[in-house]
């Protein structure tokens, strides 16, 4: 009986072991696009990314276009490109509110068109941010007042950010197995009016991550909101070196091309199921990939944490530390982000040290 | 409408003439008394003939003073019957099986796909089907019928039956007349029809008679043994991963049979304390415990009352259970468990009752139900050890229910005017219980910073429970216009009340052959049908996740529009061939849009999903052998579909046309099997086929930034897809063997009446993927980081390496 039972099992494991092969897909059968990504923002010097797509198995970065002839129209005056950095085309132009856009490029025989206008800055006043913090988390409630211009369609994005100035450890770099995976947890403690379904954690680039919210003024159109984020952040075990965190929130006017792209992009970023269709990314430049929209950004560091520490209180915004916070905001917070604050409490060092 | 219906049957019904008189009956096998379906009658001085239905009976009218009769049926002796036509006469013929072996004899051909006005119908013997090599030895009759032309599998490994450019969904499986919702055992790689419980299989893939409706592209008609009237007999299998019974015989002699049979995979049992011990941590806990089997029964009675009159009840349930239990995490105060259990299945009983009204006035009535449901557990359990020494449990729990049931009344009739019609009309209703989900949770959390009940909650979700009625009338005739000339035509009419709407829809149908000469014909058809229910799936996986959902007030019913001619040539002594092709425009199909899925949840769904039209078309070539020593087939299928969804604000692929998850150029398959003795037989199977379509995004570029630094680093891009379905992964092709070693012992079983007979056995030993192709399972892209490197490939996934597999039947 134990041999069958062997000999049962190894067949199991035969058949149901996975073979891979790695399949040689002709970059022929994929050519290339035009893309032009372009996001004008309020006050700021303007620059177009403009280049060819390349192959999903090609990993290199800025593939230029030959042959390039760009010119942007600002309420009726044009400008050419000053200088191209890879890719990316600098006009001289600094972005006004209300201004009108739009660019024109013939690459070769291939035109690009597209339009967009710059929004207003979006006003926020009195933001005052609550702290409770320990060794394995910082809690965060900021409030602040968001005064909606009547009549004047917004669509506003909030985001919370957490930027690290040094090495950070990301999962699919495999340093060491024994290295506990990060958990780090942003999001928001969603005020009704602000009511959006696209409130997502994203990880971004190089540890940078971010939350967003991205909302219109339906609910809040000519009034002064009062408004309240909630921000809980594990502190992260698995700190290669010491090096400082950096917390900020941003709020943003877009224009509604780009309050469709972000959801779009969005959508595809909390696509649950892998079996799905991968949907087309919204654009609304003609010839090409991409998208060409006005911003308007205002931006508050809310904290600077180096190796463990409040090091930085910044100057726009008012930092109260309140040691009830976490006790308060409980039931707003999810049971695993409590249970993982347990386990690092019962922990005497850290994993990686 | 029923006073119309009748009208419209009685103009149907053309008067029997005078002079003429009818021969009816039933034909068995002497054997075991089974009935024999498609057995052909024929009066060899009129040459005017008929075949059984699927009761096994018959009625043949003829003209003149005499008949000289040729009662004939694959495999069997042909019985002759001489009779003076000055009467009506009632006839039961038993035909004994053949036992020449060795030589190629045609003992008799069924009424074959040249002779028949039916086209797009393939009827192979259930002995042929249960001969095909399979995974693990397990004779599967769904996987045999994947090899025949125009019908295609789905990815190795997952189930579905793609027919004609069909999804998955579009294909109604009958069980003894009764409705299956989900054929698929174990992901797909078994059916639920257990072959040892099967006795005629019938696929029809378009020009559908009109007593057939509900789905667009097949019809598989299986049914299922009437059990043996003389004595008990039976067989008891062992393979690797299952065993099976099956036993039938009489409960009164020639007067009540029972035919059950039952199988149930057993890797689980075997496997678990290995999978226990195996999976221990290192203070001896067990992280992991995992089971999967599953069961089916399959159980018949009838009961003879008469000559004229005949009750079969049918039951059939099957299920499949999975599950899961993992020690996700472990530290000095708490041990954490995740669960995760999935049972699905059917479960389908019907009462028949056949009654014979007249020599040539056959009635049926029917009652049947049928059920689907798929429950899924989820469970996360945490045992926290406190201060005070003592363990307190945590459980989050969730759980999911998706059923379907439906309860049909069924009349139908089959009238015999003449030699020259065979006329079948009836109506059924059915009522469907849709329940697409009820989802339910329950949390206890207890908190050990707070040191309290932090988290209590009970809840239940539940879509509505949507509540539809199916009626449907039908008439379809047989007529033999000339000796060159017969259609099969009729009207299906069936009106689908869902919420607020009512859905009609009147369906023609209309088969004809042309005999071009003895061995020739010439065929075509048309038919129009319409579907009702629609399975919730993703177009590339079938799973038991897969939700059943009517139409409704938004999503209408899908309608198909098939047209196809075929050419058919019997080859004396060697095969009869058949080249087919087919046209098929379809309607209201449904596809998820771009980016959604409804898996594991109906909420909402209609929003989900849209509208759009499809059309495929192919060429199909069969060659056939049945007879003889060497029997199989070869079949190959060129075909085409492509879908267009196109409907203000429903457009996938920018409104332009694409080609469908399961669309296939090419698909050949090769059967053969080769009878050495009676005591030795080999069969083999070769497929090819290509690739199926997938949509894979082959460019990426940066997202949008007001930050020029974004664009440095290009590993949070986007992906660009050109078009849907723009990728084919890589031709699928595979071998498998499997030999038979049969052997009669000379050990007699004594029976309970004192009678003895001896014990067979059979050996199969069967390789599945003789030369270890590495098949496409799915593709994925990976990729590979180091700090000085970091490059992508695509990857294919296998999952059947070359297996092997010994089965041990023993006959008694």
């Amino acid at each position: 009986m134990k041999t069958f039972r062997l000999f049962l099992a190894a067949l199991m494991v035969l058949s149901l072991s996975a073979c891979e092969k790695v399949i040689k897909v002709d970059p022929l059968d994929a050519p290339s696009q035009l893309v032009l990504n372009g996001i004008p923002s309020a006050e700021k010097q303007c620059f177009v990314y403009f280049a060819n797509s390349h192959f999903f198995l090609d990993t290199s970065n800025n593939h230029p276009v030959d042959d390039v002839d760009m010119l942007l129209d600002v309420n009726g005056t044009q400008y050419r490109p000053t200088s191209v950095d890879r890719c990316r085309y600098y006009f001289d132009y600094v972005a006004q509110a209300d201004d009108s856009l739009s660019i024109r490029v013939q690459a070769g025989d291939r035109l690009v068109t597209s339009s967009t206008y710059v929004p207003r800055m979006p006003q926020i006043s009195n933001p005052i941010a609550y702290i409770d913090s320990d060794s394995t988390f910082n809690l965060m409630v900021v409030n602040f007042t968001l005064t909606d211009p009547a009549n004047y369609p917004n669509y506003y994005r909030f985001l919370i950010t957490q930027r690290d100035s040094g090495s950070i450890y990301i999962p699919y770099f495999d340093y060491s197995d024994t290295i506990d995976t990060t958990y780090n947890s942003i999001f928001f403690c969603l005020d009704t009016a602000l009511t959006s379904p696209y409130a997502a954690a994203t990880e971004a680039l190089g540890g940078y991550l971010y939350t967003q919210l991205l909302t219109t003024d339906a609910n809040i159109d000519g009034t002064a909101h009062n408004a309240s984020i909630l921000v809980i952040l594990l502190r992260d075990t698995n700190e290669i070196q010491p090096y400082i965190h950096q917390y900020g929130l941003s709020v943003e006017c877009v224009t509604p091309d780009r309050y469709r792209y972000l959801q779009n992009i969005d959508a595809i970023s909390s696509m649950m199921s892998l079996i799905a269709e991968p949907p087309e990314v919204y654009s609304n430049v003609n010839g090409a990939l991409g998208i060409f929209a006005g911003n308007a950004k205002q931006t508050f560091p809310l904290l600077t944490i180096s190796d463990g520490q409040v090091v930085g209180t910044p100057d726009s915004i008012t930092l109260v530390n309140d040691p009830t916070l976490l006790s308060r905001y409980r039931s707003k917070i999810p049971p695993k982000v409590l249970d993982r604050i347990k386990e690092r409490r019962s922990r005497t060092s850290m994993p990686h040290k | 409408m029923s006073r119309q219906f009748f009208l419209f049957c009685l103009l149907l019904i053309p008067l029997a003439s005078i002079g003429q008189h009818t021969v009816s009956g039933t034909i068995t096998d002497h054997s075991n008394g089974e009935t024999l379906i498609g057995a052909t009658i024929l009066d060899t001085r009129s040459g005017k003939g008929t075949t059984t239905n699927v009761n096994g009976r018959f009625s043949l009218t003829l003209k003149g003073d005499s008949a000289f009769l040729r009662i004939t049926y694959v495999g069997y002796e042909p019985v002759y019957d001489t009779l003076a036509l000055t009467s009506n006469h009632a006839r039961n013929y038993s035909l004994k099986p053949s036992i020449q072996l060795q030589e190629v004899t045609i003992t008799a051909q069924r009424i074959n796909s040249r002779e028949s006005a039916q086209m797009s119908a393939l009827e192979m013997p259930v002995e042929q089907l249960k001969a095909v090599p399979v995974l693990f030895g397990e004779a599967d009759i769904l996987k045999a019928i994947q090899l025949l032309p125009g019908v295609q599998s789905g990815n190795e490994g997952t189930g579905g039956m793609y027919v004609r450019g069909g999804g998955p969904d579009e294909n109604l499986f009958l069980l003894d007349g009764i409705p299956l919702y989900n054929v698929n055992h174990l992901g797909g790689f078994f059916s639920a029809f257990n072959a040892d419980a099967v006795k005629n299989v019938t696929l029809y893939k378009g020009s559908f008679p009109a007593r057939f409706g509900g789905r667009l592209s097949s019809v598989l008609d299986v049914t299922t043994n009437n059990g043996n009237d003389k004595e008990i007999h039976g067989n008891a299998s062992l393979g690797l991963i299952s065993a099976k019974l099956a036993v039938e015989g009489p409960i009164v002699p020639e007067k009540t049979t029972f035919s059950l049979s039952a199988r149930r995979t057993y890797a689980d049992l075997l496997l678990k304390p290995l999978v226990a011990k195996l999976a221990l941590d290192a203070d001896g806990k067990t992280k992991l415990k995992a089971g999967y089997h599953f069961y089916d029964i399959n159980a018949k009675a009838v009961h003879t009352f008469s000559d004229k009159s005949r009750l079969y009840a049918t039951f059939y349930a099957g299920n499949d259970d999975a599950n899961i239990r993992v020690r996700t995490e472990s530290s000095l105060q708490e041990d954490q468990y995740l669960s995760f259990v999935n049972n699905w299945g059917n479960m389908v009983g019907g009462l028949r009752w056949n009654y014979v009204l007249g020599p040539r006035l056959f009635m049926n009535l029917s009652g049947s139900y049928t059920q689907y449901t798929n429950a899924m557990d989820f469970g996360l359990e945490t045992i926290a050890t406190l201060a005070d020494g003592t363990e307190r449990t945590s459980t989050v729990n969730g759980n999911y229910l998706s059923s379907i049931r439906d309860l049909t009344g069924r009349i139908d009739f089959a009238f015999t005017p003449n030699t020259n019609h065979d006329i079948q009309f009836g109506t059924y209703l059915t009522h469907h219980w849709v329940r697409p989900s009820v989802a339910s949770a329950s949390i206890d959390y207890y908190d050990q910073i707070q040191m309290n009940e932090a988290w209590k909650m009970d809840t239940n979700i539940q879509d509505a429970l949507v509540m539809a009625n199916d009626w449907v009338v039908f008439a379809e005739d047989d007529w033999n216009i000339n000796d060159l000339l017969k259609i099969n035509y009729g009207l299906h009419f069936s009106g689908f009340q869902v919420e607020n709407s009512f859905y009609p829809s009147l369906q023609p149908r209309l088969s004809a052959r042309l005999l071009l000469g003895e061995n020739v014909s010439l065929k075509a058809g048309y038919a129009y049908m319409s579907q009702y229910m629609h399975l919730l799936s993703t177009t590339s996986v079938s799973m038991p996740t897969d939700l059943w959902v009517p139409s409704t007030d938004r999503i209408q019913p899908m309608n198909a529009h098939q047209v196809a001619a075929s050419f058919c040539y019997d080859i004396p002594l060697v095969a009869e061939i058949s080249v087919e092709g087919y046209y098929k425009y379809m309607t209201n199909l449904i596809e998820y849009k771009d980016g959604t899925t409804a898996f594991g949840t109906s909420q909402g769904w209609e929003d989900l999903v849209c509208m759009g039209d499809g059309w495929t078309y192919g060429v199909e070539f069969l060659a056939q052998r049945n007879f003889g020593n060497l029997t199989g087939w070869i079949a190959y299928t060129w075909s085409r579909t492509n879908h267009l969804f196109n409907r203000p604000g429903q457009e996938l692929n920018h409104g332009n046309p694409f080609p469908a998850k399961y669309d296939r150029r090419h698909d050949l398959s090769i059967v053969l099997n080769y009878k050495f003795s009676k005591k030795f037989d080999v069969s083999a199977t070769w497929v090819f086929c290509t690739g199926n379509t997938a949509t894979l995004a082959m460019q990426r570029y940066p997202r949008a930034s007001d930050d020029p630094d974004d664009y440095n680093n290009g590993r949070g891009g986007l992906s660009h897809v050109s078009s849907r379905n723009n990728y084919r992964m890589p031709n699928y092709h595979r071998a498998d063997i499997s030999a038979n070693f049969h052997r009669t012992f000379n050990t007699r079983l004594t029976l309970a009446n004192g009678e003895s007979r001896k014990i067979r056995r059979t050996i199969n030993v069967s390789v599945y993927n003789l030369y270890n192709h590495a098949n496409p399972y799915l593709t994925y892209t990976s990729s590979q980081f180091s700090y000085l490197s970091y490059s992508k490939a695509l990857v294919q996934l296998s999952i059947f390496p070359i297996l092997p597999s010994v089965s041990y039947t023993l006959y008694f």
